[in-house]
Parts: structure tokens; sequence; C-alpha cells
């Protein structure tokens, strides 16, 4: 979170990287471990730096490197000058090397252990979570937290921000959803969400990602859940709401709270997919630590992703096992 | 649902209950969006920089532009969960 904010999002970084670079983010998780042509590539450009990933060791940082391979620059710090100096450093080197003359052969990833692509068919919903917390006038409303810090140096890892994710919903769950839909439409009788469908998103999406990568809930872990689907009357759309309780066998971290929203499915696709989650969590993970004490309020937002885009593509954080992600209520 | 068979359903405490219709009192149901959602301005860093995502592609790219790559790599995705 603080790279983002104040590396990235930092104007003169940003300038430099639009004007001078190719951008480009991945995660670590997947990039060291390819057995393929682009895991490999990434290992020989790392293997010039300091991660040389001993004993399987991340790999994560800050790289500068030319299309064939070479390593320009390499640093893993949160100022912003520092970033500044150590890509200036890599264009004076990159400016000095012969260009290459070459096409660069293919490095199509053939690794299908790691390889991960939005379900063909189904849909990508981008997942917010935000901690929030209690005004100050005693009406029980909520606002965003005031973050203490305004530059890289008093920062503390909060987790104020917006995290985002992505929940991946596959074809056949959704041709199941609408024909729920219209075998109920006319009795407004509720039914329920496909439990594939509904575990993966209670055990994978609601999880505190907003301090680093989250632990993930059991099934077990799922004490009490009665979210329903309800037709609305308009044809295609359905309502959804009810409770969820999760919680660790310890009580150390839990999360209670409330859903609602609406879903518009149409000739087997989303056309909205707009759900509010809100409520209680408790505890941290182990890079999920720095949570406030006690029980803090928590929102979750889904929202479909209209258009593919780089971004969208990126596969959930709960998908590294993808048959556990999709095969979540076994 | 047989995932759930052997769940009780709504087994809040009395505590906890009252914890939670607070919280999910509807005035802060309907406020849940606009105060998660991030604003434009939280990310610049996603949206004034064209990242790619793709390996291969960047490659092509910085060959053609005759740049180089800058990669953000971290364990979970820079621009996912991390």
């Amino acid at each position: 979170m603080a790279d983002r904010e104040f590396v990235f999002g930092n104007e003169e970084v940003q300038k430099l990287i639009n004007e001078r670079f190719i951008p480009l983010a991945m995660d670590d998780f997947y990039l060291r471990r390819q057995e393929d042509a682009v895991g490999d590539f990434f290992r020989k450009v790392a293997d010039q730096g300091p991660r040389k990933g001993e004993g399987g060791a991340t790999r994560q940082g800050r790289y500068v490197f030319t299309a064939d391979g070479v390593l320009l620059g390499y640093n893993y710090n949160r100022s912003p000058e520092r970033i500044i100096a150590m890509l200036n450093e890599a264009l004076t080197k990159f400016e000095k090397r012969v260009p290459l003359e070459n096409a660069l052969p293919s490095e199509a990833t053939s690794d299908e252990q790691y390889a991960r692509v939005p379900p063909e068919g189904g849909a990508v919903v981008r997942v917010f979570t935000r901690v929030l917390e209690f005004r100050d006038d005693g009406s029980g409303g909520l606002q965003r937290c005031k973050t203490d810090g305004e530059d890289a140096e008093s920062y503390r890892h909060n987790g104020f921000g917006a995290a985002v994710d992505h929940l991946w919903i596959q074809k056949d769950e959704i041709g199941a959803l609408e024909k729920s839909l219209t075998k109920h439409a006319q009795s407004g009788e509720a039914f329920e969400i496909p439990a594939p469908l509904l575990a993966r998103i209670l055990r994978f999406h609601l999880a505190d990602n907003t301090r680093g990568e989250p632990p993930h809930w059991d099934k077990s872990e799922i004490r009490a859940i009665d979210w329903k689907c309800t037709p609305s009357g308009k044809s295609g759309h359905l309502g959804v709401a009810g409770n969820v309780h999760l919680e660790t066998a310890d009580g150390s971290r839990g999360f209670e709270g409330k859903a609602l929203g609406q879903i518009s499915i149409q000739n087997g696709k989303i056309e909205v997919f707009d759900v509010d989650v809100l409520g209680g969590f408790w505890g941290e993970g182990r890079y999920t630590q720095g949570a406030r004490p006690g029980r803090n309020p928590i929102g979750f937002v889904f929202s479909l992703v209209p258009a593919p885009s780089p971004s969208s593509s990126i596969p959930p954080q709960g998908a590294r096992w993808l048959q556990g992600y999709y095969q979540a209520d076994r | 649902m047989h995932f759930l068979r052997f769940v009780p359903l709504v087994v809040y405490c009395v505590s906890s209950l009252s914890s939670a219709a607070e919280l999910t009192m509807a005035a802060n149901m309907s406020s849940v969006r606009e105060l998660v959602i991030p604003s434009d301005d939280e990310i610049t860093w996603l949206k004034d920089i064209p990242w790619e995502t793709n390996l291969d592609v960047a490659r092509a790219k910085a060959q053609a532009a005759g740049r180089p790559i800058f990669l953000w790599e971290m364990d979970g995705h820079p621009l996912g969960c991390t």
C-alpha cells in the first residue's frame, strides 16, 4: 500500500516510467516458480542482482532490464527519490548499450501449473476491501479511517487504503444462477447461490487483505451463512441478502457481517454484480499484522469488470491452488 | 448445499449481535460502496501508469520502443492483492 501511494503515486516517478520505460507488474509467487521460458528468463535477470532466490526465497523488488535480459538496476526501497535515482542510473547504462537488431524469440508460458487465465465464458468481479471506523458524532455512521503519515518516512503500514482482488465466476455457475432465477421468477421464492461460488466468495474474498496477503478461511471456519437470492420482479434481476459468520477455531480471527446487493443476468452473461458486505472483523494473519485491536468495521464491495484489461486479468489471490479455489465447497 | 450441512444457521452470540446490528444498519449498508471504492486520486499508481501484466508483451514493446523494462514484482500481485 505504501508503495502504491508514495512511490507509484508520485508524479515524478510516473512521468519517468511513462516516458522512458515499459512498465510491467507481476506476481513473484508465480514468476519465480514457473518452469518454462518465461520463468527461466525472469530468473536469469534476477540472478544478476541481489535476489537470487536461494531455497525458493522471494525475489520481489523493482527491476530494470533490457528486452534481451540484461539487468540494469534493482532496488526494494519505498523512497521515491531512491527509485528515481535507480531509474536514472539504469537509463545511463541502457543508453551505452548497442540496440537489439534481431526479433526476440517467443517466451510463451507453458507451465500449466502456474498458468492462470480468467474463466472462459465466465465473469470477473473486482473486489474492493477497506477497513472503516465509526464517526465521532455518536450517530453510529461510518467513515474512512484517517491516515497518519503523509510521506514514506512517517507512514505506518496501517492498511487504511482500499485493497483490490478479483473474483472469478465460471460459466456453468452463471448458467445455474440464471436457471434458478427463471425457475423461481413467477413464485418469487428465494433460492441459493451455487455452493462452489458461495463458498469461494466466503472463503477467499471476505478476508482482510488491506495490510498484505491474508490467510483465507478454511471450510470449517464458515460458522453461519444464510445468504439468499430473490427474484426482483424485473427480468433477469435478483437480489442477494443475508448474514455471514466466519471464525477460526480458536476465535483469534473472525468476521461477522451482512450482505446486500443485486445481480443481473441476461442470456448467460452477468451484466450487473453489485454486492456489498459490511461487518466487524477481528484478528490478523502472518502477513497482515498491525490490525487494530478488537472488532472493527470493514467493508467489501463486489463490482463486475465491464471490459477486460491487463489489470483485470490478474488472478484472484486465492487461485494459487486453482482447483481449491474453484471447488471451494469441497 | 452439502458443504454447509453441519453448520448451525445463525449462531450469533448476544454481544456480537448488537455489534453486527449497529454496523449493518441501513444507513451504513447504503454508504458502503461510496466509502470502500477508491477515488481516482487514490489510484493514480494504477490508472496513470500503463502497466503491462505479461512479460512477453512487455519485452516485445520494449524492443519496438527501444526502451528498458521496469518491473514491479511482489509476492501477491502489485496491482491486485499484495
